[in-house]
């Protein structure tokens, strides 16, 4: 691998993808919403591995956000990336039970926004015949409760959307893999008292790199037998259960 | 998001249940730092003062922030952000064959930590503080929003930020100068003292020839041994392939065993195995980052003071005080019958502004279990102290009080007074702001 595509590079799993790809040398095009800290960001991996680093500023989630530009500026800067990395995603306190107006710009981040990358850039792949895409969910889209509602299902369709695009990548030689993690430690974890394991950032950007994924992985794994078992669970047993 | 943590002191003598936030990026942290009344930056949480919390404070953890956001290979000048671990910082710098010469003990401590409290290392006699590398660096206060700081422009809240316990707002970039390395690895010589003044003419007569140099002294014994110990003396060699070997953590540097080892009769047996241990008139050579972080791999030593944690007092005793302070000091120790687990000098140089922890003299470390007797103790020390004009280091005390600071500290009323018309409103508040009164 020798150049890689970011998207939400600057905080959390991206931060750790980005670090983890830097340290094997890998040429890096980082893409997230603010400049500083893209700036910042890129200064780091430079500073750090010696690696070029070339940074965007771009909200995935905004109407008017281009794939097909974002590609050209790869190709442009980089050469044909030969994987590309789409962490971002948000939640929002506003999600919960039944509200209408998150429902559009949840989705726009957690499910349009990714898609369409991995569209754009599983194309460009396909008529390569190599590269790699991978997306990432959450151990939501197998568990929606009543906070974080539209972002379960954003995650689920992407899951989805990622399912059907694999049918179709894979036989001409580009992986596509969705990761669904589960707690990690980040600003939304920070001081929280939770029930399982928070997973380090940089351990999940050094899982995802250091392996040939493809599919539906879950990161920590233990979060498979979880998701199993909650996927199953007859309704009035899953409505009882306490998240 | 904005929770409920459980912080406490490195010492675990004072804990509080306060809101802590942990921001990720810069639009985060503004948005924060505007939206609360008042908050205060946390580091990695290593110092022994409450300087990182405060009731009704947000306790904006840094260590997000840890990037490294230039280096000029020229003037090995570097800038970052202040969550980054010192441990990382001197990876980076060995690699360019550069160095950061005031470092404090651990790893994981951040520079913007080292900043606030302008922290030392053991070559301080030769090198300085922390603060004599800083060039520039930039404080976020909620009122007066980012302000880039350096001895050229807003020099006041520049010297007030150094050493200024991290009042003056949340430090987000620092720009740091760096040494040349003379050598990947570190050669050190150990020698024996007799007592605690021979430990310390040793170190003056030694100070010329050697990089760092630092004592272990046994305070437990009675009589003309008081002190009795070793001295280390260390100077840069060419190693190859040792400078980023790190050492293996047993223990985090917050673990904590259930109950206190550190008995009187277990301190003393512990102390004399340690010191025969020592290999007196023999040189050893190890890593950059083994030498440069001498605490790193002792965790053990900080957990076996189990839940109810210790006390560390240390003190920059003037020069031609020492002979008397030492006599002194044995009286104080045989009435208190407090174990001391460490004992340990430095050579000092320069002159204490501020509230900073600068001198001329020796500086001395000791370590109690923080049990009853251990306060008794430490206003002993307190007293004898301002009677010998030392001073003592705020970052590592939990419990001195306005009227010691004030009469230790000659600039007390400036940085008081300097600080209050900076922030009149106390936006940045800490418990250890309280207690000393500032």
């Amino acid at each position: 691998m020798s150049s890689a595509l970011v998207v939400g590079a600057t905080t959390g799993v991206g931060r750790g993808i980005a670090r983890a790809l830097a340290k094997r040398g890998v040429d890096l095009m980082l893409v997230a919403r603010t400049e500083r800290d893209l700036r910042a960001t890129a200064a780091d991996m430079e500073v750090r591995f010696g690696i070029r680093a070339h940074w965007l500023v771009t909200d995935i989630a905004l109407p008017g956000f281009e794939p097909d530009d974002l590609l050209e500026r790869c190709k442009s800067l980089l050469g044909d990336v030969a994987s590309v990395f789409v962490p971002a995603g948000a939640v929002s306190d506003e999600d919960y039970g039944p509200n209408p107006d998150i429902v559009a710009p949840i989705a726009a981040v957690n499910y349009l926004g990714p898609a369409r990358i991995a569209a754009t850039f599983g194309r460009a792949m396909r008529s390569r015949g190599a590269g790699q895409v991978i997306l990432f969910s959450s151990i939501a889209a197998a568990a929606p409760r009543g906070r974080n509602v539209a972002y379960s299902a954003a995650k689920a369709a992407l899951e989805i959307y990622a399912r059907g695009l694999r049918k179709e990548l894979e036989p001409k030689g580009v992986r596509l893999a969705v990761i669904a993690l589960g707690y990690v430690d980040t600003r939304l974890s920070f001081g929280m008292k939770l029930r399982f394991p928070v997973a380090d950032p940089d351990a999940v950007g050094e899982y995802v790199v250091s392996r040939r994924l493809h599919g539906r992985c879950h990161y920590p794994r233990f979060w498979w037998w979880i998701t199993l078992v909650l996927r199953h669970l007859p309704w009035p047993i899953y409505r009882r259960m306490p998240f | 998001m904005r929770s409920s943590c459980r912080l406490s002191t490195f010492d675990r003598t004072d804990r509080l249940v306060t809101a802590a936030d942990r921001p990720e990026g810069y639009e985060a942290l503004n948005k924060l730092v505007a939206r609360e009344k008042t908050v205060i930056a946390r580091g990695a949480g290593l110092s022994y003062s409450a300087a990182s919390f405060g009731l009704e404070t947000l306790s904006v953890d840094m260590t997000r922030f840890d990037r490294i956001l230039a280096y000029e290979p020229n003037t090995g000048m570097i800038t970052v952000e202040p969550g980054l671990r010192v441990g990382d910082l001197l990876a980076v710098l060995a690699a360019k064959s550069r160095h950061l010469p005031a470092l404090p003990g651990y790893p994981e401590i951040t520079v913007g930590g080292c900043v606030a409290f302008d922290v030392h290392g053991k070559s301080q006699y030769h090198t300085g503080n922390f603060g004599d590398w800083v060039e520039e660096f930039r404080v976020l206060h909620p009122e007066h929003g980012e302000i880039a700081c350096s001895r050229n422009s807003e020099r006041e809240i520049f010297e007030l930020t150094i050493g200024g316990l991290g009042l003056t707002g949340i430090i987000t970039q620092v720009t740091l100068r760096t040494a040349a390395l003379n050598g990947t690895g570190i050669q050190t010589s150990c020698v024996r003292a007799r007592d605690l003044v021979e430990a310390a003419d040793i170190m003056r007569a030694h100070s010329a020839e050697v990089d760092t140099l630092y004592s272990w002294n046994n305070m437990n014994l009675r009589g003309r041994g008081f002190g009795r110990g070793v001295v280390f003396l260390e100077k840069f060699v060419a190693v190859p392939k040792m400078a980023v070997a790190r050492t293996r953590r047993l223990f985090g540097i917050r673990s904590q065993l259930p109950l206190r080892i550190w008995t009187r009769t277990l301190t003393n047996l512990v102390l004399r195995l340690y010191e025969r241990a020592q290999p007196v008139g023999k040189s050893r050579v190890s890593g950059l980052h083994t030498s440069a972080f001498p605490i790193e791999g002792k965790e053990v030593y900080y957990a076996a003071f189990g839940r109810l944690g210790f006390r560390e007092y240390q003190m920059i005793v003037p020069f031609q005080r020492w002979v008397a302070f030492v006599e002194a000091l044995a009286r104080v120790f045989e009435q208190a019958r407090v174990p001391v687990t460490l004992g340990s000098l430095k050579l000092f140089k320069g002159t204490g502004r501020l509230l900073r922890f600068r001198g001329e003299g020796i500086c001395l470390a000791i370590d109690v279990p923080a049990i009853a007797a251990s306060l008794g103790l430490f206003s002993e020390l307190d007293r004898l102290a301002l009677a010998m004009e030392a001073r003592a280091n705020l970052s590592k005390d939990s419990r001195m009080g306005a009227a010691t600071c004030e009469a230790m500290f000659g600039e007390y009323a400036e940085f008081r007074s300097t600080l209050r018309r900076f922030d009149p409103n106390r936006r940045c508040q800490s418990r250890l702001r309280g207690l000393i009164g500032v």
